[in-house]
Formats: C-alpha cells, structure tokens, sequence
C-alpha cells in the first residue's frame, strides 16, 4: 500500500485533526460532566421528599433526618458511577441512607424526645371533625414511632417507598417469609396500640 | 389459601394482587370487608406517614452538593500544599542540622582558642610521652614525634573533652584539638579574620588543626591523621 508522502500539507492537516480532536474530547468530558451534574439534580428532585421521610420515621427527628438526607445524596455524588439502573435508584438511595444512619447512630445516640411525651393533650370534649382527624393521625404517627425498628422499617419501604415484598427483602437482606411476618406483626401492633389508646381514652373520659 | 393464610397476607400486604388472594378475597362479603378495612388503615397510616419535607430541601441537597465538589477541589490543592510545605520543613530541617552544627562547631573552637590565647604563646617542651599520657586517657596515641608541643592541655568543645596542643609552626603557633567525642562527616574548612584551619574526621572523632593566616598545615595534618592510633 502505498503511503501519502510527509508534506507540510499533510503535517498541518494531521495538527488540525489533532487539536480539533482533543477538543472534541475536551467537549465530550464537559458535557459528560454536565449531564452527570443533571442527573444528579433529577435524582435529587425526583426523590428528597422519600428519602427525608424515610429518613424522618428512621431517626424520628427532623433535624438528624435532614442531615441524613445531605449525607445520603453526598455519598450518592460520590459514587454516583455506581448507579447502573435509574430505576434501582430509590433503593439504592435507601440502602445509603440506612448505611449511613447506622454509622451516625454509631457514633452518637441521641437522646430521642419520646412522642408520647409531647403535648400529651386531652383532646376530649367537643372536636370537630378535623380535629378528630387530626387526632386519630396523631395517635397513628405516636404509634408508628414506637414500634421497634424492625417492624418500623419494613412498613416504612412498603408504605412510604412502595416496594414490593422482595423488593423489601433485597433492601434489608431478610428472607421474604420474615418481611412478611414483621409486616403482619407491624399493622397488627399497630392495630393494638390503638385500640388501648381508645380504651384509655374513653376509660379516662367516662 | 386457608383463613389464617389469608387474614395474614391481608395484614402483611392489603394491597396484594395474588390471584389466591384475591380469590379468596371476592369469596364472601366478610372476607371483602376484612380486606378493605385493612386497606383503609393502610391509607391511614400511609397519610400519618407523610411528614411535611422541609421547604428548600432539594435546593440545599444541590447546593451542598455543588460546594462539597468544591471544597473537594479545594482539598486536593490543599493535600499538594501541604505535601510542598512538610517536605520543605524536612529539607529546612536537615539543612540547619548539616550545617549549623558544623557552624557551632566552628564557634566553639575558635571561642576556645581566643578564650586561652595565652596558649599560643607557652613554652612548655613537652616530648611525646607527656602527649601519650594524656591521650591515653581518651584512649588514644600517637607514634611518632609531632614537633615541638608548646601547651599539651584538655579542652571542652561543646561539652565534650578533648586534648589541646599547641604546635609550633613555620609562621607561628599551630592549634590542635582532639576531639573523640565529636563526629563530623565531612572535612570542614574553619576560618576567622586571624586563624584558619580545619576539622577532621578520625578514626575516633574528629582532630582541628587552627594556624596563623598563612601557615602551611598540611603537613601536620597529615602527621596527625597517619600516626595517631585510637583504640576504639
């Protein structure tokens, strides 16, 4: 085969493909960077409320869960490569959460404010309709947050992430026949909680 | 699928889409009813569950994000800094100890010479068994005849002992100093606006041969160095 002689030509032409080419490389790097950094936000917008709420019935404080969060979605830039499925996201978010609270609690056990402890009102007497609403959410969330974690967070990624059942099991690395179990004995150890509340309550009003 | 298996799922997933599930759920009025109110509970706890988010949230995740990167660049700046700066620190370090101690050295004996210039000037004869007798002591000898030593002494350099001699020389009085105890690497050129000389390293410490401006002191340095033993 014969080869195109070296003439200036062709050395100026080489140069400019050259230098076009590495600015096309430096093109690609930078949209690359920026579609990294658009996915991200996406990932951020389309996602922080689950992940503050999940973090939120995790720590059960607000201001821990918002920490949780700006530490969650950090780890998540950082390894942001790691996300091979978008659709996995939601829990792979979670699992970094979970990681990362357990670290956190680790470190540092914070003395929780017992709900029950809080404004423990006597609603009785005349409520309107809403009030009675808002009572009855009230009496659910005090109930929600003191069922042990390992009923609470089963119910947390079914109710609040919406995953299925080995969706939840992959999550929190238990057999499915225990994730349903510990959802079971959830719903019902919330339904008892709340029928004693009743029971107290119309036993202290009457 | 019994009862019990059924009231089970039902508490454990109200919304499950198993056809035995379901089956069993359209079967009778009651088992539909069950499952309902178990639904309705689960809308409940689905509305008790949905915390209000703080306002801004997702901005301040992305801002953090956004600085976090930042700081990240920063850091990495920061680290070659750092690496720049402890590595000069080491490089200050070894300098001041290379040369500073030779420069302390140097201080001393001159500091020593000009303290006893008297000295220079003795007369005192000695032969090479009053030498030998005294660097016995510090274990050392010397086998041949150096001349003629004017002031045979000890001295402190920098706290450690040595002998002192003074030699007579062709321009004037010729300095010795036999420091056992004091190491140096190299052979180090000492000078004054008067003296000028040298440190050795020996076999066994180190040996300052301080002249006259002018004098010739190679040869008793190599007299010193050749014919002094030190049994080490």
């Amino acid at each position: 085969m014969l080869r195109d002689p070296v003439t200036s030509e062709n050395i100026s032409f080489n140069m400019k493909k050259f230098f076009l080419g590495n600015k096309k490389t430096e093109y690609m790097v930078l949209s690359a960077m920026a579609s990294k950094q658009k996915r991200f936000e996406a990932l951020v917008n389309a996602l922080y409320a689950d992940v503050f709420r999940y973090a939120y019935w995790l720590c059960r404080n607000r201001s821990m869960a918002e920490d949780l969060v700006q530490e969650t979605y950090l780890r998540a830039w950082r390894s942001f490569e790691s996300l091979k499925d978008e659709k996995a996201a939601k829990a792979w978010l979670i699992t970094i959460l979970r990681r990362e609270n357990a670290r956190q609690y680790e470190r540092f056990q914070p003395n929780l404010v017992d709900m029950d402890d809080v404004a423990h009102t006597d609603f009785m007497g005349d409520v309107t309709a809403d009030l009675a609403q808002s009572l009855e959410t009230y009496m659910l969330q005090k109930s929600i947050g003191k069922l042990e974690l390992e009923f609470r967070e089963p119910l947390m990624l079914q109710v609040v992430g919406g995953f299925s059942t080995d969706e939840i099991s992959d999550i929190l690395k238990l057999n499915k026949n225990t994730v349903l179990t510990r959802l079971f004995r959830a719903r019902n150890k919330l339904k008892d909680m709340l029928a004693e509340n009743t029971l107290k309550r119309g036993t202290g009003n009457g | 699928m019994d009862d019990l298996e059924f009231r089970r799922r039902a508490y454990a997933e109200p919304d499950c889409q198993d056809d035995k599930f379901l089956a069993k759920k359209n079967a009778s009025e009651e088992s539909k009813k069950f499952v309902d109110d178990l639904q309705a509970f689960n809308y409940q706890i689905k509305g008790a569950m949905n915390t209000p988010v703080p306002e801004g949230l997702a901005e301040r995740v992305i801002l953090n994000q956004t600085l976090g990167q930042h700081a990240q660049k920063k850091q990495g700046v920061k680290v070659i800094f750092s690496l720049v700066a402890s590595v000069s620190i080491v490089f200050a370090l070894v300098f001041t100890f290379l040369f500073t101690s030779n420069i302390d050295l140097e201080q001393e004996v001159f500091a020593h010479i000009y303290e006893e210039l008297n000295h220079l000037n003795e007369q005192q004869h000695n032969d090479i068994h009053h030498v030998n007798n005294l660097l016995k002591s510090f274990g050392g000898t010397v086998n041949i005849e150096i001349g003629e030593v004017n002031y045979l002494g000890s001295c402190n350099i920098a706290n450690k002992k040595g002998v002192h001699m003074v030699l007579a020389g062709e321009k004037g009085p010729v300095t010795i100093m036999m420091l056992p105890n004091i190491n140096i690497g190299n052979t180090q050129s000492i000078f004054d606006g008067r003296f000028k000389g040298s440190i050795i390293p020996a076999t066994k410490g180190s040996i300052v041969i301080v002249g006259e401006k002018g004098e010739s002191l190679e040869e008793i340095r190599h007299k010193l160095v050749n014919n002094i033993r030190w049994v080490i």
